[in-house]
């Protein structure tokens, strides 16, 4: 008896000991810069936030607008030695935030391949955030076959393949897209389809898989899949002498490091049941955190063999 | 220089035998103790002769040796507990060697079918094992369960053994890292210990009949590991007569069966997974489709017809998980092991005891992505191992001891970015060991273990050091007080890419440390003393400091392939420890208290990982009070982990759409910002558990019921503390389980 009494007395006495717990320890205001320059535009853009605090644990519940002007943000090219004052007078809406989005611009900004481009942003409260990058290279491209087409001699070959070649740590981003229009009674529209890589079999029938974010320096898209988008443009139409195919345009966006190290660290994947701590979001923000990067863009014109286009009864461009 | 040392020193070696053998002045007995029963080894029995202090204990074979008898007359004694004690009277003249091949018959207690609670284990007074833990298997069945009774979980009641959450089954000793632990199976390695994200171990304690487990300094013959060693011998299987159990949890069904065969006798075990629902308890309710299962053989063969005083032990062990999601959409995964080896004993004609090992150790392990966003990683390590074991004692007990050890161990890790890029971790390498030490043990109150592991050949190009000097030595003063110490340098050349934040993780590669790092070493130095209190109390106190260079951690500023994947950091723990125990009738009561702080620095900075424990106190209460009984109760208290606090939130840029104009209004989503690394603790830990089993005979067989449970009073101890969605995750809570034994 006096056993049972001594376990009850010890269960009530530690069930009621659960200690509240607060991860949450010193909150300390810190500012982020936020800026991805544009090989291919003269317009940039740059963004100043403040990290905050809730309560609770659901950042979500956050009501304000992280994000704010007033600060004096600078780009500066080291080989023009040109620095650029951004203005903070233009604001967006982004649906997440309450009101408008100020962000800091400045036009007529065109930098080059190579160049060094430095932001500097001096926040109201008088703390300094730097943000470095370089402008990545063009990368030479080489393609399996200058024009596209599925019909060739080659049993073993199966796919139009694009490859390229660069110098440094970079992430791709490639897409094919296919040009064409429509000429009916003389009405003439133009559409474009990208194309994927391939098809994948799944429950949910078949599923297009189209280039992703990769380091990989090339890839191939498949005979099948070109003829399947190739017939796919007129399905369900007889009219297939009223098709005109264009051509197709191969681009290449190239991410520079900062950009790629950044999208890595916030696009993570583990699984489903492992559970890793404290993962580091990637910064290059010194005095703060963020990212400062750029982007390039290459683009390349490619014809659709004549034969090939009208082998589906289309009229070639050509 | 290097080759003129060896061939000297085994010039020297083979010079010493015969002429050791010359100059015995006394005799000597030895052989093998085994239990009448079923014919397995008693491990530790105590052998000594009567009126003298001569005496040793057997060890994992089974056999002992004791040498430098006065001639005349004299009566062996042999003993365990749980055994009828029994003596043989002989008489013995300088330089005989008496063999003598005992059985023991367990007491009238054990055929009542009391097991017993807590088993004493022998060893000679000037046993030179600081840091060693002899640990009984029926101590470990006795533990409370978290559904299955579990070998490594139950490590984690040593003292100076922490975890970083009772989830899991992976342990950290005296403030290493998990991956600086190795288990050994019959000699051989096993590279994935683990069940179920390491949520149990995969070597079943019903296929062990001992475990010796090294906290720290342990000596030469060791090596390869920084932290710490666990023995697993397996059982030799019944050599009288055929037998089999069959045993079922709410978790998994599993079975042995054993019986003799011509000169000798095998063991065969197999447990396979049934019910992975329970597995929700273990991961905060999520379903998780494991599928595993285990299984393992041992033959013995043992004809003095052929090879007098030999043993040949042929043994294999499987494992493998699967995860299969049975959707496209979700990525699928498997994890095996397998071991296979050959070991022979041999004692010869002198004084001369080997022991010899031959075996592969492979694990193979793979996220096959299907169409989810995980990225496919294969990893793949084969490690083929002989080592040869000499031992030579002298008239006096000291023992000379020379072994060559050898690996030639490969690993390959393949993996896919995230970008989708492939890299290929591969290593090769070959290592030759060898090891030279000498016991000093003529003195019966003073022992003394010195030697040397000489890295001939190491894997890593860059190596650690040619020698790896260790030593261990214990004074007895007085009957009631001994005084241990230990030293010694150790080194370590495979990692796992993975580290103390993965506080659970399906895929955990094991690689060679790239060429681009150093092999990792420690240094440890252990004190302590061990008091007979009166009473039945016996209390063991230890004090530890170990220094640990170029540890491998993984590199959190990993963003591109070209990153490396690892960093060496430092580390060092220090560290008291005491255990008390109480041993009397029914009853057996064990406390152990740790006190420990571990530090690693990384890039000028210090932290403490998550595994260490300031504090940390473990109490267990053994009651036998017959007629198939028994009951157990422990209680565990430690301080928190260590984690790191969150320090406020921001909002990180979202690249989703990579072709728009504006990639600054894509979208923003809330992240965490951390404070310093490890700067905060969790609340206390403690928790108490119970188990009861009871084992009655029905009809033909014999059936043991065994009931658990586990934290009785529901503590909610912090496991992890989501910081991106808020949620706190706690470790087990209020956890019933019952199993079934059934014995044939």
């Amino acid at each position: 008896m006096k056993k049972y009494l001594l376990l009850t007395v010890l269960i009530l006495f530690f069930n009621g000991c659960d200690e509240s717990f607060d991860p949450k320890k010193n909150f300390t205001e810190k500012y982020l810069l936020y800026s991805i320059i544009k090989a291919d535009s003269s317009l940039q853009v740059a963004m100043i936030a403040k990290s905050f605090e809730v309560d609770g644990f659901n950042p979500g519940l956050y009501q304000g607008n992280p994000f704010e002007a007033g600060s004096t943000v600078s780009i500066y090219n080291s080989r023009t030695r040109e620095t650029t004052l951004l203005s903070d007078t233009s604001a967006t809406v982004l649906p997440q935030f309450p009101g408008e989005t100020p962000f800091y611009k400045a036009e007529k900004v065109n930098p080059r391949a190579m160049d060094t481009i430095t932001i500097v942003a001096v926040t109201p409260t008088g703390s300094t955030l730097v943000g470095k990058t370089v402008i990545p290279p063009p990368p030479v491209l080489r393609l399996s076959n200058s024009q596209i087409t599925t019909v060739t001699n080659d049993p073993n070959r199966t796919t139009w393949d694009v490859s390229w070649t660069i110098q440094g740590d970079f992430i791709f981003v490639p897409k094919l897209t296919l040009f064409y229009a429509t000429d009916k009674n003389g009405v003439v529209k133009g559409y474009r389809i990208e194309i994927p890589l391939t098809y994948i079999d799944s429950d949910n029938g078949r599923i297009p898989f189209y280039p992703s974010s990769t380091r990989a320096r090339g890839l191939s898209f498949d005979f099948e899949v070109i003829d399947d988008i190739m017939a796919q443009i007129s399905e369900g139409d007889m009219d297939k002498f009223s098709y005109v195919i264009q051509d197709a345009v191969f681009e290449l966006l190239i991410l520079d490091n900062n950009l790629a190290n950044y999208y890595s660290s916030t696009e993570g994947f583990l699984d489903e049941f492992s559970v890793r701590l404290d993962e580091v979001t990637y910064s290059n923000v010194e005095g703060g955190l963020g990212v400062v990067g750029s982007t390039s863009v290459i683009t390349r014109k490619v014809n659709i063999e004549a034969n090939y286009v009208q082998g589906f009864g289309y009229r070639s461009r050509l | 220089m290097k080759k003129l040392f060896l061939i000297s020193f085994f010039i020297l070696f083979i010079q010493i035998f015969p002429q050791a053998t010359n100059e015995a002045k006394g005799g000597i007995v030895r052989g093998f103790v085994a239990d009448s029963l079923n014919g397995e080894p008693i491990i530790y029995a105590n052998v000594f002769i009567k009126g003298t202090n001569l005496g040793s204990p057997t060890n994992t074979t089974g056999y002992y040796i004791i040498t430098g008898i006065p001639a005349g007359e004299i009566t062996i004694v042999y003993s365990y507990i749980g055994y009828h004690t029994s003596e043989i009277k002989t008489t013995i003249q300088a330089g005989d060697i008496l063999q003598f091949n005992v059985q023991l018959l367990p007491s009238t207690v054990e055929l009542e079918g009391v097991s017993v609670v807590g088993e004493k284990v022998t060893v000679k007074e000037n046993e030179t094992d600081i840091g060693l833990e002899r640990i009984s298997i029926s101590d470990i069945k006795q533990m409370p369960k978290g559904v299955e009774a579990d070998l490594l979980r139950a490590l984690q009641y040593v003292t100076g053994v922490s975890t970083t959450g009772d989830v899991t089954s992976r342990y950290y000793v005296r403030g290493g890292d998990n991956e600086q632990n190795i288990v050994l199976l019959n000699g051989a390695p096993v590279y994935n210990p683990y069940h179920a994200l390491g949520i149990f171990s995969v070597v079943d304690p019903e296929i062990a009949s001992a475990l010796e487990f090294y906290k720290g300094g342990f000596t030469a013959e060791y090596g390869g590991r920084l932290s710490s060693i666990l023995d697993i011998i397996t059982k030799d299987g019944n050599k009288r007569k055929f037998a089999g159990n069959l045993q079922g949890s709410v978790l998994a069904m599993k079975g042995a069966i054993e019986g003799p065969i011509p000169h000798g006798s095998f063991h065969i075990t197999g447990r396979k997974s049934y019910y992975s629902e329970i597995m929700k308890k273990f991961l905060n309710n999520k379903s998780a489709p494991f599928d595993f299962y285990d299984f393992s053989f041992k033959l013995n063969y043992s004809n003095d017809d052929i090879l007098k005083n030999s043993k040949f032990v042929i043994h294999g062990f499987n494992s493998r998980d699967d995860i299969k999601n049975n959707d496209m959409l979700k990525e699928d995964y498997f994890l095996k092991n397998a071991v296979y080896g050959v070991n022979w004993y041999q004692v010869w004609a002198s004084p001369l005891y080997s022991y010899m090992t031959f075996s592969v150790s492979t694990f193979d392990a793979a996220i096959i992505p299907n169409l989810s966003d995980a990225k496919e990683r294969k990893n793949s390590v084969t490690d083929l191992n002989s080592k040869w074991n000499f031992t030579y004692i002298f008239d006096e007990g000291d023992e000379l001891g020379v072994g060559f050890q050898n690996s030639i161990f490969s690993s390959t890790l393949d993996q896919e970015n995230l970008q989708g890029g492939r890299t290929v971790i591969d290593g090769s390498g070959l290592s030759m060991n060898l090891y030279l030490k000498y016991k000093f043990m003529r003195i019966k109150n003073f022992g003394l273990d010195i030697g040397s592991r000489i890295m001939l050949i190491t894997i890593s190009k860059k190596r650690a050091g040619f020698l790896e000097p260790r030593i261990s030595a214990t004074y007895k003063p007085f009957d009631w007080l001994t005084f241990k110490a230990a030293a010694g340098k150790y080194s370590q050349e495979v990692t796992t890419l993975s580290d103390e934040n993965d506080l659970l993780s399906i895929f955990e590669p094991w690689i060679k440390i790239p060429d681009y790092l150093p092999p990792s070493e420690a240094w440890h130095y252990i004190a302590g003393a061990k008091i007979d209190l009166p009473g039945n109390l016996f209390l063991n106190l230890e004090g530890y400091y170990k220094d640990m260079r170029n540890i491998t951690d993984l590199n959190e500023n990993k963003y591109s392939a070209n990153d490396p994947d690892l960093v060496a950091v430092n580390g060092y723990s220090y560290g008291l420890e005491a255990e008390l125990e109480y041993r009397y009738s029914i009853f057996t009561a064990k406390a152990g208290y740790s006190l420990g702080w571990a530090w690693k620095e990384n890039n000028g900075k210090k932290f403490h990982p998550r595994y260490d424990n300031r504090h940390a106190l473990n109490l267990i209460l053994g009651v036998n009070p017959g007629d198939g009984w028994n009951m157990n109760i422990s209680w565990s208290f430690s301080s928190g982990r260590p984690y790191t606090p969150l320090d406020g939130y921001f909002y990180k840029m979202r690249v989703s759409d990579f072709w728009s104009q504006w990639y600054l209004f894509n979208g923003f989503s809330p992240g965490s910002l951390y404070g310093d690394k490890n700067s905060e603790r969790f609340p206390f830990y403690h928790r108490l558990d119970l188990n009861i089993s009871k084992a009655f005979t029905f009809y033909f067989m014999r059936l043991t019921l065994d009931f658990s449970i586990i934290n009785i009073y529901d503590r909610k101890n912090i496991f992890y503390f989501d910081k991106e969605t808020g949620e706190r995750v706690d470790m087990l809570p209020f956890l019933p389980s019952l199993s079934l034994k059934l014995e044939l």
